[in-house]
């Protein structure tokens, strides 16, 4: 659990300030993307062991990102938890179909978060 | 399947370009290309609006893609914008995506050329689509204002309670108020008689309309108008009742008129009466009336126009005794005949266009003089040009269908059925003929007209709930952000990972906490009263222990009770059946009504309670508190959209005022209904119902009771 790496994908410097904090607080060590570009090569070379994705983001969106994640033989098998400002009822369903773990609505409540992230890691 | 692709190359190399071309060509597209490589032509090709998608090379000698990027938005031109280069870095790519680019590729590795531009032209699309919307919902607001202002007749519109909405400037000289004054008031309050302005509500709520519906407006300054009320209610798209939509025509004039004639009547069987040699003619007249009042009340009810006319047509006829009847209905700038019916001959055909009767001298009369017309033994009029058969005319009667303010044609009687002459007695009962006709006419018209405006209005209200929905979709999406960062930096400190807290500081946040999970509340209602209004709340029933829901509810709502010192139970009596409720909507609306109860009590209790109904076909469930209760004016006002009540709690924030109206959504989306009994200072308990089996004929055919021995 502890010292396991996890990707922080997401656009907006605060969220991804506080959920660093948030997960640097629990031992685990944290990546940044900031768009769907760089999320990908830092993706590669990072390795992480899970990532936490933003729907809403600059250059494609979290969705694409997700799907060339799949098509990564690196990265196909990295859970991903969506993090996202978007409507449960249009998109959680999507993201789950698309591979991702499990799918929170900012804010989000993060003691579920954080159970979410062990189970995810745990698998 | 080939599909047309234009694309613009902004590129120097000729052979790169083509190298693009030649993968597009394998994807199946038929492809028209064009190659830029300086601003000038760049310039140029987009003002020819020639291109779907720009491809654009990262460097040139005379250009790059910044700069192309910053022209195509100069000029406005949306378009998917894609950088292919064989050299650029991640970070001049991400510097060109912040700068309006929709995604790079590497000339090396074009295996995405195809899926980018298929993404960013249907995104782009997605763009226009919705922009265009934008628009279009601005033009129906004008729309549906110029329909309102256009109408001659005073128009309102109400919610279901009776309160106006909307006005036209008819309807603001009618009551000498303004639009401003009126919006918000009770519609019964401009009438004389506000009772039987309130009936008329009622009726419209119970039949979905009213027809020719008569009440007097009193103006600011006393002054009285009697109108003829026609309405319809509107639905939106869900069929929900918004409101009801109502037309006065003043017709004060139209009154006076049809007082004289009953005068006129009565003044012609006092006269008749007066003569014993008269006793026949009296006996015929008393025949006439009897029709005459029948046909009244056959007009009354009639809706169609047409079919009204030639109803009209023959009953005239048989009336007044005629071999034939003819009427004319002109068209709307009155040098036209829009109808013609002619009743008595067979094979009538509607009267030529060459020769428009409505040119003959004898019409003309009628109409210009607003007069009726009796020609008895007639040789030189030259009337067989009238006849629709050409026959040979020797008696005519004509009258015009004048209502007070306008002429809408005329009715003609041709040749007396005995052989003999029209009398003066037929002249006056042609007369209230034509006028008791003109008068269901204009009421069928504008009954018509109404029909039309209430079904136009339904369309552009659809229009319009969809484009709120859009709407605040989105702004309840921007709004989750900046308060996702308060939320995560409040229980950041406040867990301590910014080191230990004093008691004073920790006070504070948890008063920002708790601020922003309230804002976080309210634009989650906000986005599902929205969804609610455009129909698109939907539920997904299944057979739901209410017990099972209640379990997590009790802890949660033990604790806050207890931490305001308020006693809290919920009984659940086991042999409570089944319900057909989606569970996580029905505990939306059991969190709903608690909060609302724990926010209005400050000593007592609060208890939930469950039951079957009487009836046998519903669960019964109370929710029940000491609190400061509701005053009967505020009552039925409680589930509406935005009331907030005056009572709440010093301590405690008005709410959005959004939490019962979506519980009664809701609780209706299930079939059930909600109320609420209360006296103020005594406390409130608000009931509702849920199904335990399908309501009418629904998809489930599950009945809620053959699991309930578990």
């Amino acid at each position: 659990m502890k010292g396991n790496k996890i990707l922080i994908i997401e656009d907006d410097a605060d969220l991804r300030r506080g959920l660093n904090v948030r997960l640097r607080a629990s031992e685990y060590e944290t990546a940044f993307a900031s768009d769907a570009i760089m999320a990908l090569s830092i993706a590669k070379k990072e390795s992480p062991d899970l990532i936490l994705l933003d729907l809403g983001l600059p250059g494609g969106g979290g969705f694409v990102v997700l799907e060339r994640m799949k098509n990564i033989a690196s990265l196909a098998c990295t859970p991903v938890i969506v993090v996202s400002a978007s409507d449960p009822k249009t998109n959680e369903q999507r993201a789950l179909d698309a591979g991702a773990e499990a799918f929170f609505q900012k804010p989000v409540d993060n003691q579920e978060l954080m159970r979410a992230i062990q189970r995810a890691l745990l698998k | 399947m080939n599909k047309t692709l234009r694309v613009l190359h902004v590129e120097d190399s000729e052979r790169d370009a083509a190298l693009l071309t030649r993968h597009l060509s394998r994807a199946g597209y038929e492809l028209i290309s064009e190659r830029v490589e300086r601003p000038e032509a760049m310039r140029a090709a987009l003002e020819a609006k020639a291109c779907d998608v720009i491809l654009c090379d990262y460097s040139m000698p005379h250009f790059n893609a910044l700069s192309a990027l910053a022209l195509v938005k100069e000029m406005k031109v949306d378009l998917p914008f894609i950088i292919i280069s064989g050299t650029v870095g991640e970070e001049a790519a991400v510097e060109a995506m912040r700068a309006g680019a929709h995604d790079y590729l590497m000339k090396d590795n074009l295996v995405r050329l195809v899926p980018t531009i298929e993404r960013e032209l249907h995104e782009a699309e997605n763009r226009r689509a919705r922009r265009q919307a934008e628009e279009q919902l601005r033009g129906s607001r004008l729309y549906t204002r110029l329909l309102m202002e256009s109408n001659i007749d005073a128009l309102m519109t109400t919610d279901p309670l009776g309160i106006i909405t909307d006005v036209n400037q008819q309807m603001e000289s009618l009551s000498g108020h303004s639009r401003e004054e009126l919006i918000g008031t009770p519609f019964k309050q401009h009438f004389t008689h506000p009772a039987r302005a309130e009936d008329g509500i009622s009726l419209v709520l119970r039949d979905g309309r009213v027809a020719n519906y008569e009440l007097i407006v009193r103006s600011k300054d006393g002054d009285e108008t009697v109108v003829s009320y026609n309405a319809t209610t509107f639905n939106d798209q869900s069929g929900q009742l918004q409101g009801v939509f109502g037309a006065a025509r003043d017709v004060t004039e139209r009154k006076r008129f049809e007082q004289e004639l009953q005068e006129k009547n009565l003044q012609l069987e006092n006269a008749n009466q007066a003569g014993e040699a008269r006793q026949e003619a009296l006996q015929a007249t008393g025949l006439t009336l009897t029709a005459l009042v029948e046909l009244g009340m056959e007009l009354g009810s009639e809706r169609d126009a047409k079919q009204l006319l030639s109803r009209f047509c023959s009953t005239a006829r048989r009336i007044i005794g005629a071999r034939k009847s003819m009427l004319g209905i002109l068209s709307d700038n009155g040098d036209e005949l829009k109808h013609v019916l002619i009743n008595g001959i067979k094979d009538a055909k509607p009267i030529v266009h060459d020769r428009p009767p409505v040119h003959h001298s004898v019409l003309e009369t009628i109409i210009n003089d607003r007069k009726v017309v009796r020609i008895n033994q007639a040789e030189k009029l030259d009337l067989e040009r009238l006849s629709p058969d050409n026959s040979s005319i020797r008696s005519f009667l004509g009258a015009p269908l004048m209502s007070a303010t306008e002429v809408y044609g005329w009715l003609v009687l041709l040749e007396k059925e005995d052989g003999g002459d029209f009398t003066e007695e037929d002249e006056r009962m042609a007369s209230t003929l034509a006028a008791q006709a003109a008068i269901a006419y204009e009421n069928a018209e504008l009954s018509e007209r109404l029909l039309r405006n209430a079904a136009e209005l339904d369309r552009t209200g659809r229009e319009q709930l969809e484009m709120k929905d859009q709407f605040i979709s989105h702004v309840s999406h921007e709004l989750r952000s900046p308060l996702s960062a308060i939320h995560q930096f409040t229980t950041i400190l406040l867990d301590g990972l910014a080191g230990e807290l004093g008691s004073e500081p920790r006070e504070y946040l948890e008063i920002v906490l708790r601020n922003s999970l309230q804002l976080r509340e309210m634009i989650g209602d906000l986005l599902e009263v929205t969804r609610a209004q455009a129909g698109k709340l939907t539920i997904e029933p299944q057979p739901t222990s209410l017990c099972d829901l209640f379990d997590p509810l009790t802890k949660t709502y033990e604790r806050r009770a207890a931490e305001k010192g308020i006693d809290f139970r919920i009984t659940c009596p086991s042999e409570l059946p089944l319900v057909l409720a989606d569970p996580n909507r029905m505990g939306q609306v059991f969190s709903n009504l608690l909060d609302n109860a724990l926010k209005f009590t400050t000593r007592g209790a609060i208890s939930v309670s469950s039951r079957r109904d009487e009836d046998d076909e519903f669960v019964r469930i109370a929710v029940a508190d000491t609190g400061c209760g509701i005053s009967a004016d505020s009552l039925p006002k409680i589930f509406d959209r935005l009331y907030q009540s005056p009572n709440t709690l010093e301590s405690s924030r008005k709410g959005l005022g959004l939490g019962l109206h979506i519980c009664q959504h809701l609780v209706e989306l299930h079939g059930g209904r909600i109320w609420v009994e209360s006296k103020e200072g005594e406390g409130a308990t608000v009931f509702f119902t849920v199904p335990i089996r399908t309501i009418q004929k629904g998809t489930t055919n599950f009945e809620g009771e053959q699991n309930l021995n578990h």
